[in-house]
């Protein structure tokens, strides 16, 4: 966000944090067993995440596809019409 | 890691991918010229054969001299091109084709007098066979897209974005398609597949083993609506006549490869080949019976062949047998070019989305009904 | 996962996830994204969440960076150019970045290494064979397919999952499908005002097909 201002790099740097989140939950499902197996609730979550992060990009696209249809930009910055 | 299986599976690479896979591919090119030229009523290629001689073998020589051609043209690249993609997109298409097989079981465990273990004919053992080849299979589309986009002129442009929509679009009317034939093994590992059908009767053909019972004749009808489905939808992501709209002469020049020569051009041709074999191995494996004989008589092949010192037989006999189904899928691949003419772009949109798409849902409820009650 | 892998991979994650940031053609940034995706996936696999890592590939690199990859061709976007820093934000930005250092490191600090690895922490399968029958016993749903893969000395990674997923989950499961279904509709009444958006429903319908 600090150094891009397409919203296309933001929704992927979107993706890159969740990711992040859902590396840290599969690496702890694997090592904190439950009944001598890795615990499962953990890679659920995991699952959940990566099918909602698919229909937020889904959506998310809509909007920029939207977005540049009226305003020809992607800028974020250049988006301020709100604040005037 | 131990050195065994690190032996095992260098060999059964090099075996499988180098050895049987790409001359395989070289030759069905060659198959496909000569059986569209009967189609057509032509000769096709038949005069390459021994250099320097007049002995023609049927124009057996062709892949070879193709190859070399191709290797020694000039390797040309436009100057309006984005050289990176430009370059690294064949390899794209190539390498993720090449990547699926490692989950094709090709043969019966090949169990060798010297060895206490059988080995198990495939690549890489893994326990989610189908899910991992639509993963990989999908990476394929960055290749075309690349292509398209990096040649930088419009027929490949339009030729790029064609693919994208088509194979994301039937792929999961390709995903959902083979759902109804994973509820009835119960396994997502191949060679488990291939094994129970061996035992129970192929999908499409129940007839030995318990393969009589009135679930499983009930079960032919979503198995075949799956299969009809399958195929259907491995035409559109292998860019096949009657759907290889990307490409189509007519409107696109060559479609996403227009800007390609030489090896480059080749390497998407060999690409788009093998994605056909793997396709139709796939096909094989979970329809019709992967590398086992029908009406049981691979119990009859175990027996015969019992010996210490001949139980290597039956393994390769199925590897034969397993390629001898793909080259039959195959021309039916060719064939099919060989009849159909060329969807238009709304058809192929309108016939993945709105009948593929519901038909494969619904043909998911019908198989997990017939599966409950009957 | 042998370390010499591990290493590989979590370089290549880690490496072209700072390539997406720091590129600034679309392009590139999304091909980086695609292989850090797939080192990622490497990585769950690693971690014997098979299905998972699979899904990553499936989902995120196969379908969502082809939309991207997709949008970016359709609406050509050019590099973004090289623009001035907010003084004060690239400051606040650097701070923010330096303190999270020091967090992770504190954290690595005080670590306790002698669990380390995965082969600390092996998979026991006799006792989840015990348990799993004795489960089923008591009339708890639980595949037979994945208990005789256990028996074999096999983690049946999906036969798992789903059991998991259908047993525990399951109304989560359908608020999911229900989200996407919405997300869907929406995303088709967003494309649809003049010209039908560039197959921006598709990703909405693959994942409800998924799930």
């Amino acid at each position: 966000m600090i150094i891009r201002r397409s919203a296309l790099v933001i929704l992927m740097c979107l993706e890159i944090m969740l990711s992040a989140a859902n590396l840290a939950l599969v690496a702890f499902s694997r090592f904190r067993l439950e009944a001598g197996l890795p615990d499962y609730d953990g890679q659920m979550l995991v699952f959940f995440v990566i099918t909602v992060a698919a229909a937020e990009v889904a959506v998310g696209l809509a909007i920029v596809v939207a977005l540049f249809r009226s305003r020809r930009t992607i800028d974020v910055t250049t988006l301020t019409s709100m604040s005037h | 890691m131990d050195l065994g299986l690190i032996i095992s599976s260098a060999v059964k690479i090099i075996g499988f991918v180098f050895l049987m896979l790409m001359p395989m591919i070289a030759y069905i090119i060659w198959v496909e010229r000569r059986f569209l030229a009967i189609i057509q009523d032509r000769i096709g290629p038949n005069r390459v054969g021994i250099p320097w001689t007049n002995v023609g073998l049927f124009g057996l020589g062709q892949p070879i001299a193709d190859g070399l051609k191709s290797f020694l043209k000039e390797d040309f690249t436009p100057g309006h091109v984005n050289k990176f993609y430009y370059v690294i997109a064949p390899a794209l298409v190539m390498v993720p084709a090449l990547l699926t097989c490692a989950v094709l079981p090709f043969g019966r465990d090949l169990v060798l007098p010297f060895l206490d273990e059988p080995i198990r004919l495939v690549i890489a053992d893994l326990d989610i066979g189908p899910i991992w080849i639509f993963a990989i299979a999908s990476l394929g589309v960055y290749g075309i897209v690349l292509a398209g986009w990096a040649s930088n002129s419009k027929y490949p442009f339009l030729g790029g974005v064609r693919a994208t929509s088509q194979m994301i679009s039937y792929e999961i009317s390709l995903g959902l398609s083979i759902i109804p034939v994973l509820l009835l093994f119960q396994h997502l590992n191949l060679n488990d597949i291939v094994r129970y059908q061996s035992e129970h009767g192929w999908l499409l053909l129940p007839m030995w083993g318990d393969g009589w019972s009135v679930q499983r004749w009930l079960y032919l009808i979503p198995a075949g609506v799956a299969f009809i489905i399958f195929v259907v939808s491995m035409f559109a992501e292998t860019n096949r006549t009657p759907f290889d709209l990307p490409e189509c002469e007519t409107e696109l020049v060559a479609g996403y490869h227009t800007e390609y020569g030489s090896m480059k051009f080749a390497m998407f041709f060999m690409g788009e080949y093998a994605a056909m074999i793997i396709g139709s191995g796939l096909a094989v494996t979970l329809f019709l019976g992967g590398w086992s004989l029908p009406f049981g008589l691979d119990a009859l092949v175990l027996g015969v062949f019992s010996d210490t010192w001949f139980s290597w037989v039956p393994a390769l006999l199925s590897t034969g047998i397993f390629f001898l189904k793909i080259v039959c899928f195959m021309l039916f691949f060719i064939w099919v070019r060989g009849t159909l003419p060329r969807f238009r772009y709304d058809q192929l949109m309108k016939l993945g989305w709105i009948i593929f798409f519901e038909a494969a849902l619904a043909n998911i409820f019908i198989a997990a009904g017939i599966l409950m009650f009957a | 996962m042998p370390l010499p892998l591990f290493i590989l991979f979590s370089a290549l994650t880690l490496g072209f996830a700072v390539a997406v940031i720091a590129n600034r053609n679309p392009v590139t940034a999304a091909l980086c994204l695609v292989v850090s995706f797939v080192g990622l996936a490497a990585l769950f696999i690693g971690l014997s969440a098979f299905f998972i890592g699979i899904v990553q590939i499936l989902v995120y690199a196969g379908a969502v960076m082809v939309l991207f990859l997709f949008i970016i061709m359709l609406m050509d976007i050019e590099e973004e150019e090289r623009k001035h820093f907010d003084r004060l934000r690239t400051a606040g930005g650097i701070a923010v970045g330096i303190g999270v250092a020091f967090l992770i490191g504190g954290v690595l600090w005080d670590f306790d290494y002698g669990k380390a690895s995965l082969d600390d922490v092996p998979v026991q399968f006799e006792a989840a064979i015990t348990l799993r029958e004795a489960d089923a016993d008591s009339g708890i749903v639980r595949s037979a397919n994945a208990t005789a893969a256990l028996r074999e000395g096999r983690l049946k990674d999906v036969a798992l999952v789903g059991e998991k997923l259908f047993n525990d989950y399951n109304l989560h499961l359908q608020m999911i499908a229900v989200l996407i279904l919405i997300a869907t509709i929406g995303v088709v009444t967003l494309g649809k005002k003049d010209s039908p958006a560039p197959d921006s429903g598709s990703s909405g319908g693959d994942k409800a097909s998924e799930s």
